[in-house]
């Protein structure tokens, strides 16, 4: 029994000894998000869109699609 | 004879049971302790978005303890190559205070013409007693400067600007690489051999020190050096003496052994670097560390691994890849020396990082110009040792690596050559070393 004991407190001594010892770097990741690097003109194109549909369904409810996709400027002074 | 029996193990049993739990309370205390004390930096709530109609990642994370920063990103669960995650900014690639932080990735710089639903960023603390693999001192602004920044990649292939080729590399910035620990054979097999042991990770300079490394760090070139107007910058500096790097015990200018000299104009490179960069431990390598750095695990010739290679000759197939040599252009014997003022990189020294490093990423560590090491000089063959440091006293210090004007047989990564601590030469530099207590 005590020759058991004493592997047990070796252990955890070994354990306690390796955290005291432990310097090594601390890393984190965070969840998986979208990442989209594709052209700046797809971009834009791709936020032009959200603005239009949002922009057509909630202030310009009159407004032509076609128009609010064409010109965004002509949405932004309409708003 | 039975009742004392089962008494005597029912005694036993509950002794035993004590000491099991003594046992146990005693561990997890000190675990506990432990976990306390070692105050490791952690990091936590990590997240990371598109700012919107941008190619630009935005990272945000909390940090516990002042840590050294690095990021990787994944995508799909596979890491991205340390080359694409360059364009960083914010509080990444260096010392960070505690607290909530954020750094800014531009992806579309580095990771042009991509589209992942799966990306994912991961950010590494490093405790600042066991940074990255690379440091990198900005000497950029000059002799002047109260400081300078300090910053840290986890490989070359990380360093931004395409990497440690970019001349920036060999004339605004020293970047050192770090070598780790580990055991080694000394000299060569001819004259006698050593078994050494170095028991501490330790950085390198990638490159030798260059003039512009020099001019940087302490505003002017010493006079006569070799090299022309359009390379000098990226070529190493000569005609330093020992003593202008850790000071002169002659001079009564002792440095670091007095932490004293004469004023500032006197303060050797080393001092200089140590106050700007806040690193107490910058220094010139001993002897044994050069030659472990040097050999990056290679027992042959040369730090190529090539077992076929030899030192003999003149023209040497197996040194001409490596460095520059008397006859890879370096000097043709009986033909009248280069103008130490004009010779262009096809004559003397070479722009540092020419020829092909070694299996750790250091370049010119044979051939090129010599370069000092810490150690005096000592004509018998030093025992196995652990961290030797040479000599307590002697009339010359340790040169390495051999030269542009020497043969390939003085440029074998077990040779070892010396000078008077006060001599100068022009085709002897240096480069720096760096222990992280």
């Amino acid at each position: 029994m005590m020759e058991k004991n004493m592997k047990t407190a070796a252990v955890m001594m070994m354990f306690t000894a390796g955290l005291v010892c432990a310097d090594g770097p601390w890393v984190v990741s965070s969840a998986d998000v979208a990442l989209d690097t594709r052209s700046k003109s797809s971009l834009i194109a791709d936020t032009d869109e959200e603005v239009d549909a949002r922009s057509y369904t909630e202030d310009l409810s009159g407004f032509s699609k076609i128009d609010t996709r064409i010109n965004r400027g002509t949405l932004i002074m309409f708003m | 004879m039975g009742r004392l029996s089962e008494a005597y193990w029912r005694q036993r049993s509950e002794e035993s049971m004590m000491t099991k739990k003594v046992i146990w309370v005693t561990a997890l205390v000190l675990t506990a302790g432990a976990w306390s004390a070692r105050a490791l930096p952690e990091v936590s709530n990590v997240a990371m978005q598109q700012i919107t109609g941008t190619r630009t990642m935005q990272i945000t994370y909390t940090l516990s303890e002042d840590a050294i920063i690095t990021l990787g990103i994944e995508t799909n669960g596979v890491a991205l190559p340390d080359k694409v995650i360059t364009f960083l900014s914010g509080d990444v690639c260096k010392k960070v205070d505690a607290g909530p932080r954020t750094i800014q990735w531009d992806a579309g710089a580095d990771w042009d013409g991509n589209l992942d639903a799966t990306a994912r960023a991961v950010v590494t603390a490093w405790p600042t007693n066991n940074p990255p693999d690379v440091i990198v001192f900005d000497v950029t602004d000059g002799s002047g400067a109260a400081s300078y920044p300090v910053y840290y990649y986890t490989s070359l292939e990380a360093l931004p600007y395409g990497g440690v080729q970019n001349f920036i590399y060999k004339c605004d910035r020293l970047v050192m690489k770090k070598i780790p620990r580990g055991s080694f054979t000394m000299g060569w097999l001819d004259i006698g051999v050593r078994q050494m042991t170095i028991s501490k990770d330790f950085y390198m300079g990638v490159y030798e020190v260059t003039q512009g490394h020099w001019y940087r760090v302490r505003g002017t070139i010493p006079d006569g050096i070799v090299a022309d107007y359009q390379t000098r910058m990226v070529r190493p500096v000569t005609k330093v003496s020992y003593d202008h790097l850790r000071g002169s015990t002659s001079q009564n200018v002792d440095w670091p052994t007095t932490e004293s000299y004469i004023n500032p104009v006197d303060q050797p490179f080393l001092s200089r670097l140590r106050d700007k960069t806040g690193f107490g431990m910058i220094d010139l390598p001993t002897d044994a560390q050069w030659e472990y750095a040097c050999r990056a695990g290679t027992r042959t010739t040369f730090n190529s691994g090539d077992f076929a290679s030899t030192a003999g000759g003149t023209v040497n197939e197996w040194l001409n890849p490596l460095g520059r040599y008397q006859y890879n252009g370096g000097w043709v014997g009986g033909v009248t020396l280069p103008d130490y003022a004009t010779c262009p990189p096809s004559q003397a020294t070479h722009i540092v990082g020419s020829y092909a490093p070694n299996a750790w990423g250091l370049y010119d560590m044979h051939g090129n110009v010599l370069e000092w090491c810490r150690d005096w000089h000592q004509t018998v063959i030093p025992p196995n040792d652990t961290d030797p440091t040479g000599p307590t006293t002697g009339s010359a210090r340790v040169q390495r690596g051999g030269d542009w004007y020497w043969t390939a047989e003085n440029c074998r990564s077990g040779y070892r050559g010396s000078a008077t601590p006060s001599s100068v030469s022009g085709s002897c530099g240096f480069r720096v070393m760096m222990n992280v207590e």
